[in-house]
């Protein structure tokens, strides 16, 4: 499922590979248990300090200090933290309000109203007028109700509003890690190293099952789901280690799909950029183009039966059914792995499908490059044989 | 044989009601509210049909094509003429017409409708295997590159004939039951001098069998007539 | 000295009771079945607790837990808090609420046990064959393609015992509609009965999807197509949704009849109309039906879109009203009344607390960034628990220990009622208000193992968990006792109103001598005033208005 590249890929097979069609017998009912395999790249990774989850222990990491106390909140690290736990406080206020209150009322009447206390029990007539009581203890709930609903859909918007130059993270979730991408360059294995200061973008997929990226410090999770992506972002504020779990059960060591999030100072993290060797993302997919052959179509002059792939990023483009999509990195996953879902009016059908011959990683790192030449008009940029891109039949 | 009739009233009283009118109507609820029931079951599964065609509308033409529209159309026809016997007959297990003997028209009818629902059957066996043979029966047998001109990505024709044949599938199993039913009753009234006894079992049946019947309806232009 | 003829000494056969269609008889096996079920629901719920007492995985290796919580969810689900109330309360109760002789298909309504004890085999089956490991929820495209444990077997059992949800709808929706007594209109029911009526259009128009949904699994598992594998075209998502819009509808059929029998207790022990009666009915049906508009709030971290979020917390939002709604007018029932706490009133007193505690955090839940934080995690746990064990859980044991004397014609020990009341209140509010502190912390849902600074509030847990599982003890020993031991219960020993009260204890086995003639509203209780004790099987000392008798 995974070819070779010019970068070193991970050289597992898949331990549960989908595609393989079992014969519809009893034996098929029962398949052997995935394995957790690791490659070359991510072992690696591993030795230079990749995350090893440890239960039992209390974390010690850089900067932060041991918490010995009870925690009763978890440490707010991002910029929406403090606003969800306002709203979670006023949510719990609520809850405790009508709580005691039902409780107080309760007690009271069970107390006052024993069946062997002499007291007053004549019921007023205007209490039997029972439409206004109930309209009065239907419409103040609801009040308050919406006003929570706006409150909080104003926040959920804003989580899902794209920040403005986010630093790009592709996440590639399997049983049972966290593959973790940065535009930059570096990979790594169950942690993310983030800057505070600057919103941070997860573009993320998964290679099997339905997991989900959550960061409590961050107050923020979202499903990462097989053959589409998911996306979230948040900005740090704090630095310190956070923890990282997997949120939806994906299988014998859910549990263990544990990881850390290192939020550094601005200088903290471009040292530690500096110490990780690794090209660009942008990079590196600029020489998949060429080792996967797409410039034969793609590139050069004279000889083009694909659009051309500068300036494409972000503008829209129309399909051969009339419709208009935006390229973004939905439309670029599509385009590559099942481009005939997705032909482009002007051009022939002819793009044949990448699917099982990139890695997720590659597909980032490609989309990565088309990014990096989302202005580009003139020659193909970074290193590559130099073409020349035509203006024409682009719609 | 000069046989009168009597009223429904004949229908045997069961516990808990207090007259016959009350039996009645509780089992014509009853089936209502079962009827009610399987347009749920059949519902999710026109949402799952539903979702899937707006997500891959070149594969549902290019799978509805290799499916016989002559053949969906009679089946449909039989399945049509099969309810307006049923209906037929329920009217006139009720009648109180003296001297005449609806028991040979109603027997005739049911007969003729178990014939039309095997008819049915058969026509939709015939198909499947059909289909099983060209390789359209999903699974790992299932042949792909004839859809490769199609615009249909992937394996998405292999989703329009998971469809076809899983409410295909399920409606032929109602079929069968239905058969049973309508038989069964069309034996029972056979043998029987006092055909009102089963008035309220007709009816019910009658009520299963239209029901059959309309989810086929919306069935066969679904599966037959994408492309048309 | 003969004793009077009654359902239960009607024939003593094996073969009278297994052949039964008496309504009565068959609410008797439902409720021995469940049982049955609930005590291996329990049982993996304590290994569960004895696992997460240390927060390594040094108990049980994680595919065994992984087996255990999801058989603890599909069996406690399925096989015991779906049927208890309406199976074993509503059936028994029903009938003879409304003044019928039995149900409007009695021989369906052995048939459903029959197709729910199926069902159970099934669920058995699962766990001495190797368990399912998927969880109750069953997402795919784990469940549908990777899981490699008895996945189709656990399907197969709910699947079937679906149908026994849906008989047993179809036969409450029938006789509530056509077999009600001469003057028994629509609103002199009780709201035991209108409850059951608002929790069977769930049974009847939810059950089928998941029946489906199901289906559909299965197929995929078995000839390995993508229907829901986005690896072969599908969309996990589909699943998703075709299950929750039958999976959320289900949590209201576990708390609807227990809002019915709390409605019940409250009146009785307050001596007073329920407040707000027709408000209360209508809340009701206004619960069935919102239930069904709300299913995309298990799914607003899942992919779906941000509109999606949107319409599905608002929607959220507006169902809490009439549950909101039914907590007032209960709380305003006890003004002015004549309050008794016996131990059917404590657990009606503790469901309504427990109730708000739930209630209130689903609305916290459906709060859009609340839910992005604490979905998947211990706070949702803990929210279910509130609304399935602390209330729905609750109302069964008070609905059962409020007609035990009319089931069985015998009185267990009130003081040993009140004692499990209060050990099963403290023990479950001990076992799960850490798991909200757990869930807002970032402790996820079905960990095997976590991390160390959750510890503490683990072990609150467990221990807690354990005080409620003693809690549950206790019952199943003193009611067993009394039916052998406890004194002889006389027609009417709350000297509550209501038709069923209007009959032997036990009844016969049709119900009633002769049908019974209503012309007085629900709750007749009349003006509150100082009372004597009841519940101790005398004679009533409070004048009850009989029913007129008529052939």
């Amino acid at each position: 499922m995974f070819g070779g590249g010019p970068t070193a890929q991970p050289a597992h097979g898949s331990p549960q590979t989908a595609v393989q069609r079992p014969l519809p017998d009893i034996a098929s009912l029962v398949r052997p248990p995935p394995t957790l395999r690791v490659g070359e790249v991510e072992s690696q990774v591993l030795a230079r300090g990749g995350f090893v989850p440890t239960y039992g222990s209390p974390r010690r990491t850089e900067g932060q200090a041991m918490n010995q106390s009870i925690p009763i909140l978890p440490d707010a690290a991002s910029t929406s933290a403090s606003e969800v736990d306002l709203l979670s406080l006023t949510l719990l206020s609520i809850t405790v309000v009508f709580s005691v209150g039902i409780a107080c009322a309760i007690g009271y009447f069970a107390l006052r109203y024993w069946h062997t206390r002499d007291v007053n029990r004549k019921l007023h007539e205007s209490v039997k007028a029972h439409w206004q009581i109930e309209l009065t203890w239907s419409l103040i709930p609801l009040i308050i109700l919406m006003v929570m609903f706006s409150w909080g859909a104003d926040t959920f918007d804003h989580y899902h509003e794209p920040p403005e130059n986010p630093i790009e993270i592709n996440v590639v979730a399997k049983q049972w890690m966290w593959k973790i991408g940065h535009e930059s360059g570096p990979r790594e294995i169950n942690a993310l190293h983030i800057p505070i200061g600057r919103p941070v973008r997860l573009t993320m997929i998964s290679e099997d099952v339905i997991h989900s990226f959550y960061v409590p410090a961050f107050r923020n999770k979202q499903d990462v789901l097989p053959g589409r992506y998911t996306t979230m972002w948040f900005e740090a504020t704090k630095p310190g280690t956070y923890h990282l779990f997997c949120a939806e059960f994906c299988g014998t060591d859910h549990s263990r799909m544990i990881g850390q999030v290192i939020v550094q100072s601005p200088a903290d993290h471009a040292a530690w950029l500096e110490s990780q060797p690794v090209a660009s993302a942008a990079e590196r997919g600029r020489r998949l183009m060429d080792s996967s052959g797409c410039l034969q179509c793609h590139g050069s002059d004279g000889n083009r039966f694909g659009p051309p792939l500068n300036g494409l990023f972000g503008r829209q483009v129309v399909l051969k059914d009339g419709s208009r999509h935006t390229v973004d990195e939905s439309y670029i996953r599509r385009a590559i792995l099942e481009p005939q879902t997705q032909m482009r009016a002007g051009f022939q059908p002819i793009m044949p499908s990448f699917d099982g011959k990139l890695t997720p990683e590659q597909v980032f790192d490609f989309t990565m490059y088309l990014k990096s030449v989302a202005d580009a008009n003139g020659p193909v940029a970074g290193p590559g044989p130099d073409t020349n891109v035509r203006e024409e039949n682009q719609p | 044989m000069n046989v009168r009739y009597s009223s429904p009233q004949t229908v045997p009283l069961a516990l808990p009601y207090d007259n016959a009118d009350q039996q009645r109507e509780a089992a014509v609820f009853g089936m209502w509210i079962f009827l009610a029931t399987e347009v749920l079951f059949f519902g999710s599964l026109f949402v799952a049909y539903i979702v899937y065609r707006y997500e891959f509308p070149a594969a549902f033409k290019a799978g509805s094509s290799h499916l016989s529209m002559m053949s969906g159309a009679v089946m449909t026809a039989v399945l049509l003429l099969g309810s307006l016997l049923v209906a037929i007959s329920d009217v006139l297990i009720r009648r109180h017409v003296q001297d005449s003997d609806p028991r040979k028209a109603i027997v005739r009818n049911l007969t003729i409708t178990t014939f039309l629902g095997v008819v049915f059957l058969s026509l939709e066996f015939y198909e499947w295997g059909q289909l099983i043979h060209e390789g359209s029966f999903p699974g790992p047998q299932f042949n792909l590159t004839r859809f490769a001109e199609s615009g249909a990505g992937g394996r998405s024709p292999e989703m329009f004939f998971c469809l076809f044949f899983f409410m295909t599938g399920l409606h032929a199993f109602h079929m069968i039951i239905g058969i049973a039913l309508v038989g069964g009753v069309g034996i029972a009234l056979y043998r029987t001098d006092n055909i009102a006894r089963h008035a309220n079992l007709l009816e019910n049946i009658g009520l299963y069998w239209h029901f059959v019947d309309i989810i086929w309806v919306f069935l066969f232009p679904l599966f037959y007539l994408v492309e048309a | 000295m003969t004793e009077t003829k009654n359902y239960l000494n009607d024939g003593s056969t094996i073969r009278s009771w297994l052949l039964t269609t008496d309504h009565k008889r068959i609410a008797v096996l439902y409720m021995v079945s469940i049982t049955f079920f609930f005590l291996f629901g329990g049982a993996a719920a304590v290994l569960i607790r004895l696992e997460l007492l240390t927060p390594e995985g040094d108990m049980m290796r994680a595919d065994t837990y992984n087996k255990l919580f999801s058989l603890h969810g599909i069996i406690m689900v399925f096989f015991f808090l779906i049927p208890s109330i309406p199976s074993v309360l509503g059936n028994f109760l029903i009938p003879i609420m409304i003044g019928a002789r039995d149900m409007a298909f009695p021989k369906l309504n052995l048939l459903s046990w029959y197709i729910f004890m199926t069902g159970g085999l099934f669920s058995l089956v699962t766990i001495l064959v190797g368990g399912v490991d998927t969880g109750w929820t069953f997402y795919t495209p784990y469940s549908s393609t990777y899981a490699n444990t008895y996945v189709l077997l656990a399907a197969a059992g709910i699947f079937i015992a679906g149908f026994s949800s849906i008989l047993t709808g179809l036969n409450f929706i029938v006789t509530i509609h056509l077999l009600r007594a001469p003057g028994m209109h629509w609103f002199r029911l009780p709201l035991f009965v209108w409850t059951h009526y608002a929790t069977s259009l769930i049974f009847v128009l939810g059950t089928p999807v998941l029946a489906v949904t199901l289906a559909l699994l299965g197929v995929e598992r078995i000839l390995g197509v993508g229907i829901f594998d986005p690896a072969l075209g599908g969309d996990p998502l589909l699943f998703q949704h075709l299950f929750w819009f039958y999976s959320h509808p289900a949590v209201y059929i576990m708390i609807l009849p227990g809002m019915g029998v709390v409605s019940e207790l409250m009146a009785c022990f307050s001596r007073k109309p329920i407040f707000g009666y027709g408000f209360v009915a209508m809340a009701g049906l206004g619960i069935a039906v919102l239930s069904f508009l709300v299913w995309g709030h298990h799914m607003f971290v899942s992919g779906q879109s941000v509109y999606a979020g949107l319409v599905f917390s608002f929607l959220s939002m507006l169902v809490a009203i009439p549950s909101a709604v039914k907590v007032f007018n209960w709380t305003a029932t006890m003004y002015k009344g004549t309050i008794f706490l016996k131990t059917p009133m404590l657990y009606a007193l503790g469901f309504i607390g427990l109730f708000t505690v739930g209630g209130l955090t689903g609305i916290s839940l459906a709060t859009l960034p609340f839910d992005v934080h604490v979905h998947d995690t211990y706070f949702i746990v803990a929210h279910f628990h509130y609304i399935m064990v602390g209330s729905a859980v609750m109302a069964y044991l008070g609905g059962i220990h409020f007609w035990w004397p009319k089931i069985t014609g015998r009185i267990y020990s009130e003081w040993w009622g009140r004692v499990s009341a209060l050990v099963v209140f403290f023990g479950f509010n001990l076992a799960f208000f850490p798991q909200f502190v757990l869930g807002y912390l970032g402790n996820p849902r079905r960990y095997h193992q976590y991390p160390g600074e959750f510890q503490v509030f683990h072990i609150m847990s467990s221990l807690g968990a354990t005080i409620l599982g003693l809690g549950y003890l206790l019952p199943l020993c003193y009611l067993t006792w009394s039916l052998k031991y406890g004194r002889k219960s006389s027609d009417n020993p709350w000297h509550a109103k209501g038709l069923e009260w209007e009959t032997s204890s036990p009844p016969p086995t049709h119900n009633f001598v002769t049908t019974p003639i209503v012309n007085e509203p629900p709750y007749n209780y009349g003006q509150p005033h100082r009372e004597e004790e009841i519940g101790e099987g005398e004679p009533a000392k409070h004048h009850v208005e009989k029913a007129e008798v008529e052939s």
